[in-house]
């Protein structure tokens, strides 16, 4: 197939590479999407004749459930590009193409250069630490222009209240946690009623997220989404971004451990949380007592969204519980699906409620 | 008896007609049965698997029983992880996105194992057959087909004859995804080259004009294979030897004769051109061709570069210097000798 969207390319040059000599070959490097959220869709690297580094990327649809992910991936970038400054939009790439080949839907944009955060992370075991916690309170800081640009007032309709009682039903929470979240109602109700909404990205992770000559570039827009709450990338971000740099079997509880280094008044990042969060709740109206609302609630979406992502993994045969946490579940009696991270998340932030940071 | 692929004998390549219980070619009366609606184009039985024979029986009872979902999910994952992934993980097969393959395409998948390569074919082709020597594999993938109503998967049991048992002509696309190193095995006393030829012949001839084989599969000269990793024969350093000595080592050991090849690609290339193909495009397969996340042109020593300096995670040491070792080869111009594995996308 990839033969055929080059015959689409280089029949069309102008529209791939804006301002730019037509390629004579081009060569290509696939690259498959996460098990996770980006199931849906292959992507392919484009070189153009000599260049070391890639100018195009073309994502095609896996299956039919993939052309909803490259839509909304499209979407996005079109709302950035025609609707926010170019402060903004510059760091996301170009929507170049968006068109059908062999009966799969595919997209090209620009491919973006430079290094992801999640590989500056990755080798903080050699003291690349400071520079990784400069390098996020910059994309921190880049997520509250967006969160400014994008708001808008809460409109009524209720995204809160329904997130947490769709958490209820699907975690047996322990007693602790029930009564924490008990005790959120009237807090998650006044975020539906008065929290502004905000563009959110979806997949704010440290390997979406990438430095070069440039500045700071996004990729992967296909989770993104209008109406959102704000916060909800930061959150995300913090918590995965010692993910990858360990070995994976440790991987859940690294990311656990991690939480609490950030979110814990004691915890060793939590002056990095703090920065971080100052940087993109600057200029949105956000009360002191929204934080901990925002963080629960981002918790329960998260955990909602990867228990869809896990049923959806078991209806194809193959599902990836992050480990260690599935080793003794069924997926029979659906206790494979509670086998992720964010419900975990939300019990600790239960349990330790008058250590978190805000 | 299905019509959607057209069979023909596996002794001869005589029309087949039907008979009670199978078919029977008119020209030299050969009867090949159909056992649970599979196809038998052999006589012989085997049993090859990364998963134990026990272990594939209880995830038969198990599937047949609740379903393959809960099986593969509740059994499967516990008893064998690996197994588990290589059964149920459809996007391990992206590669097919280079190939143009549409819903009038016809696969077939040689050496298809759980089938989950087939699986995902089979949702972007027409038809897909899926053949292997190990019938209780192919139990499975015909329950799982019935299971999830995929009527465009055929089970085929056979491919260890000379002789494929389709006319000329049948498919836009063979896979052969790691099968070409094990098809010595199945050629008695005569050269395992003569045997991976006598093989890519026979898929040369029932293949489609401009047809495409994928075959993936090790590089001979893998950089593990210096460091002491064992290869399909099971002892260390024999891929480097010359077969003769590979061999009497192996005998040696106590493994038998060797006769699992595998070539570098140079060697590949000359064994594709004497079987007739044409123009054969070679990948590096990471991090492996059984699960590949990343698909590089070997030839092309900048993206090969782009992905080692960009994508290619580095958490530990070793990654580290493995990255560093892979830039340095691809510096020198020599990083396809080493490459560990490979996929071949090769045209007729």
């Amino acid at each position: 197939m990839m033969e055929e969207i080059e015959k689409i390319i280089l029949a069309d040059p102008g529209t791939f590479f804006p301002r730019r000599e037509a390629p004579r070959r081009l060569g290509t490097l696939l690259v498959k999407g996460s098990l996770g959220a980006n199931a849906g869709r292959v992507t392919f690297l484009v070189f153009r004749d000599e260049e070391t580094a890639p100018s195009l990327a073309v994502k095609i649809a896996r299956a039919p459930a993939g052309e909803s992910l490259l839509a909304a991936e499209a979407s996005g970038l079109r709302f950035l590009a025609e609707k926010l400054s170019a402060g903004v939009n510059s760091a996301a790439p170009k929507l170049l193409h968006e068109g059908n080949c062999l009966g799969a839907a595919f997209i090209a944009e620009e491919a973006v250069g430079g290094i992801p955060l999640g590989a500056e992370m990755a080798q903080c075991l050699f003291s690349r630490e400071k520079k990784a916690s400069a390098l996020l309170l910059e994309a921190s800081s880049w997520l509250g222009r967006l969160a400014r640009e994008s708001g808008r007032p809460a409109d009524g309709e209720k995204k809160a209240v329904p997130a947490a009682e769709k958490f209820r039903t699907r975690y047996p929470l322990s007693a602790g946690a029930a009564r924490f979240l008990d005790g959120l109602k009237a807090d998650l109700e006044c975020l539906d009623r008065e929290c502004r909404r905000v563009f959110v990205h979806g997949d704010f992770s440290p390997m979406n997220i990438y430095f070069g000559e440039g500045g700071l570039r996004v990729i992967d827009w296909a989770e993104s989404f209008h109406g959102g709450m704000p916060l909800h990338d930061l959150f995300f971000l913090l918590t995965c971004s010692v993910a990858g740099a360990g070995p994976a079997e440790e991987e859940g509880t690294r990311r656990l451990d991690n939480f609490s280094s950030l979110f814990l008044r004691e915890g060793a990042r939590s002056e990095l949380a703090r920065a971080a969060l100052k940087r993109v709740s600057n200029g949105l109206d956000l009360r002191e007592g929204m934080l901990r609302p925002l963080l629960a609630l981002f918790l329960m979406e998260r955990a909602n969204l990867e228990y869809d992502v896990l049923e959806r993994q078991g209806q194809s045969g193959y599902m990836l519980p992050l480990r260690p946490f599935g080793e003794n579940a069924n997926w029979s009696d659906g206790s494979l699906l509670r086998c992720g991270l964010y419900g975990r998340l939300f019990e600790r932030i239960a349990a330790n409620s008058d250590r978190l940071i805000f | 008896m299905n019509d959607s692929i057209k069979f023909c004998c596996a002794a001869c390549g005589g029309a087949l007609e039907p008979e009670a219980g199978g078919w029977k070619c008119a020209a030299c009366a050969a009867f090949w049965p159909i056992r649970d609606g599979i196809p038998f184009f052999s006589g012989r039985e085997y049993y090859f698997a990364d998963v134990p024979e026990p272990e594939m029986d209880r995830l038969l009872a198990e599937t047949a029983a609740r379903g393959w979902k809960p099986a593969a999910h509740d059994f499967l994952r516990r008893a064998n992880p690996g197994s588990y992934k290589l059964a149920g993980d459809e996007s391990r097969s992206d590669w097919k996105f280079i190939f143009p393959l549409t819903r009038e395409s016809s696969v077939l998948d040689l050496g298809c194992g759980f089938g989950s390569i087939a699986f995902s074919l089979s949702r972007r082709c027409g038809k897909v057959a899926a053949m292997d020597i190990s019938a209780k594999r192919l139990k499975y993938v015909s329950l799982r087909a019935a299971q999830e109503k995929t009527a465009n998967i055929f089970p085929v049991f056979g491919g260890d004859a000379p002789r494929l048992p389709f006319p000329d002509g049948s498919f836009d696309l063979v896979v052969l995804n790691g099968v070409l190193e094990w098809l010595g095995l199945f050629g008695g006393d005569k050269d395992p080259r003569d045997v991976q030829l006598e093989k890519l012949r026979e898929i040369h001839r029932v293949l489609k004009p401009g047809g495409s084989v994928y075959i993936g599969i090790e590089n001979r000269t893998g950089y593990v294979y210096f460091f002491g990793g064992t290869d399909h024969g099971g002892t260390r350093f024999t891929t480097l030897m010359p077969r003769f000595m590979a061999d009497l080592v192996s005998r040696l050991t106590g493994r038998g004769p060797y006769r699992t090849y595998t070539y570098t690609e140079a060697g590949y290339r000359r064994l594709l051109a004497e079987a007739g193909f044409g123009k054969a495009d070679f990948y590096a397969t990471i991090p492996s061709y059984r699960d590949v996340y990343f698909l590089a042109p070997l030839g092309d020593a900048r993206i090969l570069d782009h992905f080692f300096a960009r994508l290619f995670q580095v958490p530990s040491l070793r990654r580290r210097i493995l990255r560093a070792g892979a830039r340095l080869l691809l510096k020198l111009g020599v990083f396809r000798y080493f490459v560990p594995e490979m996929g071949i996308a090769v045209r007729k």
